[in-house]
């Protein structure tokens, strides 16, 4: 890996890690810490709680990792990926150097879906870690693998496609909220052929969950697809997202909507 | 050599620069022009961050616009005044060296290099954002010059700089330029870019007014006669008094009967005998215009 690179993605995970949105969402991170620890707590002192261990865990996965976090925080860092640099009147100085515009994309992109992933990952972990340690950790281990697996998946689709968006759309948070929220949550849930055209669809196909509350969910929306289906479309939408991005950098201007200032 | 020609670009209806060729040559080219004038536009378009609406930007033959190997012969020092502000202005031309492909060492020092070519001194070591308005002109300039371009496009690169740091901006610059560097060096006073080199192109309404050494271009001042567009009630009296005036070059009649263009030679001689001859008679005069890109106004006012 040459020098530009390497210095573009630490650069890039600096630029986010530094920055407001990064605390906040850290924050978000750490909420089904607090759920699980709040109903540990409530457990301790005998109140009666409707679920625990490893229900309550793959609720959090479900409803909260993968139905709330990622999208929003994609959504938000996705959209800002070049949106910020344009804002900042620094993009030419990222569009001069002797970089392909493909590569910058990209490579911007795989240091954003790095935080990320491990944002989201802690938080998968530590729920699983403070959720567990009353039952039996080790006997869920696959179900942890599979959810680290599918939500690195959607940071990894999620990412794609709304970096795509912020590039794309003159208000992409708008039309990512209306898309991440909107359209993913209703249409997973068509039946037919329309609810592939969700990323939703297909990461639930691919959840481990088998039992409890949750996996009657999964099976209502993911029945009629294989988690191999699933793996390969939500491949090809990303690959799909990440072409139309770097078509779209590639013709991107400077300073297009600088006006002659001087 | 960087070659434009026959570039245009337009944002929507608004015409940014229009038709313009020009060959840079090594040395220091001053691009003139009021605000406005497409200077900005033009140098975006050299440097590879506009992509022309028609005609063609190219590097030894390659096109500049999203091209790494032209790209790295570049360096550009824009006139907006943006910067990545958390950072010390030596880190920041250092990412940008590394960004260029420098291998880190290497990128550090010549960052350090870059930052003492334009007199940065101790100040390098601080953050952008605690930086003053010349010191962060000298940051944009460094990071122009980090990857040792052989093309320096410089916009504005005075701006905001007290006159010690002026001095040795303009020195340096000339010094560029020495070297074999092609540098072009935008600004809307003569005054400034004749202390770095007597070539110049003059830019106006998008349009490349003159070009050349700074004498040929008075002279050809002084030599192209002004177009006036004139209507009044009385145009054949105006053009009976008019035709003798030795300021006239020629004069023809508009299809309306009430309206001259008059193409003048000596427009100081002519404003004079039109203001005495309506001062003697009522003429009914509606509309004075000059119908030309005025090159004798955009010079006086660059001169001003």
């Amino acid at each position: 890996m040459d020098s530009a690179t390497i210095t573009l993605f630490s650069f890039t995970a600096r630029q986010m890690t530094r920055s407001v949105k990064a605390w906040l969402f850290g924050l978000m991170a750490a909420v089904p810490w607090g759920v699980v620890l709040v109903l540990r707590l409530l457990i301790a002192q005998g109140v009666p709680v409707p679920m625990g261990g490893v229900t309550l865990y793959g609720m959090l996965v479900l409803g909260y990792v993968l139905g709330f976090f990622v999208p929003l925080s994609t959504l938000f860092f996705g959209t800002a990926l070049i949106a910020d640099e344009v804002e900042g009147g620094t993009l030419p100085y990222l569009f001069g150097r002797p970089i392909r515009r493909e590569k910058l994309f990209l490579v911007r992109y795989a240091a954003m879906t790095a935080i990320l992933l491990a944002g989201a990952w802690a938080s998968v972990l530590g729920t699983y870690l403070l959720a567990m340690t009353t039952g039996s950790p080790a006997g869920e281990l696959g179900t942890l693998g599979g959810d680290l697996l599918t939500v690195g998946l959607a940071v990894a689709a999620y990412g794609a496609l709304f970096s795509f968006l912020g590039m794309a759309l003159k208000k992409p948070l708008f039309w990512g909220l209306l898309i991440g929220f909107g359209w993913e949550n209703l249409v997973a849930w068509l039946p037919g052929f329309l609810k592939r055209l969700t990323l939703l669809f297909h990461l639930h196909t691919l959840l481990p969950h088998a039992s409890g509350p949750q996996g009657l969910l999964q099976q209502l929306l993911a029945s009629s697809e294989s988690r191999l289906a699933a793996l390969l479309f939500l491949l090809v939408y990303e690959a799909l997202f990440l072409i139309l991005g770097c078509l779209i950098v590639r013709r991107m201007e400077a300073s297009a909507a600088e006006r002659e200032e001087g | 050599m960087i070659r434009v020609e026959s570039v245009s670009k337009w944002y929507g209806l608004v015409v940014g620069v229009n038709r313009i060729s020009l060959e840079l040559e090594p040395g220091v080219t001053g691009l003139l022009g009021v605000n406005g004038a497409g200077k900005s536009t033009l140098l975006n378009l050299m440097a590879g961050l506009l992509r022309p609406s028609s005609g063609t930007v190219s590097l030894d033959g390659q096109s500049v616009f999203a091209n790494p190997a032209a790209l790295r012969h570049i360096g550009t020092c824009p006139s907006p005044d943006h910067l990545y502000e958390e950072l010390t202005g030596l880190q920041f031309v250092e990412l940008m060296g590394r960004l260029s492909g420098l291998p880190a060492a290497q990128a550090r020092a010549r960052a350090r290099a870059s930052c003492d070519a334009v007199a940065m001194g101790e100040e390098a070591g601080k953050r952008i954002r605690s930086m003053s308005k010349g010191m962060r002109q000298k940051v944009k300039m460094a990071q122009a010059l980090v990857h040792e371009p052989k093309v320096l496009l410089l916009d504005e690169p005075l701006n905001g700089m007290d006159p010690p740091s002026r001095a040795q901006t303009i020195a340096a610059i000339r010094r560029w330029g020495e070297e074999g560097r092609c540098v072009l060096v935008s600004s809307h006073m003569l005054h400034e870019v004749e202390a770095m080199t007597s070539r110049i192109l003059l830019l106006h309404h998008g349009k490349l007014l003159a070009s050349g050494e700074v004498p040929q271009v008075r002279q050809a001042i002084a030599s192209r006669p002004m177009r006036v567009f004139m209507r009044c009630a009385k145009a054949r009296f105006l053009a009976s008094e008019m035709i003798g005036w030795d300021c006239l070059a020629s004069l023809s009649f508009g299809s309306d009967g009430r309206s001259l263009t008059a193409e003048v030679s000596d427009t100081g001689a002519f404003r004079t005998r039109l203001s005495d001859l309506m001062a003697e008679r009522d003429l009914g005069l509606e509309i004075l215009n000059p119908l030309d890109d005025n090159l004798a106004a955009v010079f006086s006012y660059l001169v001003a």
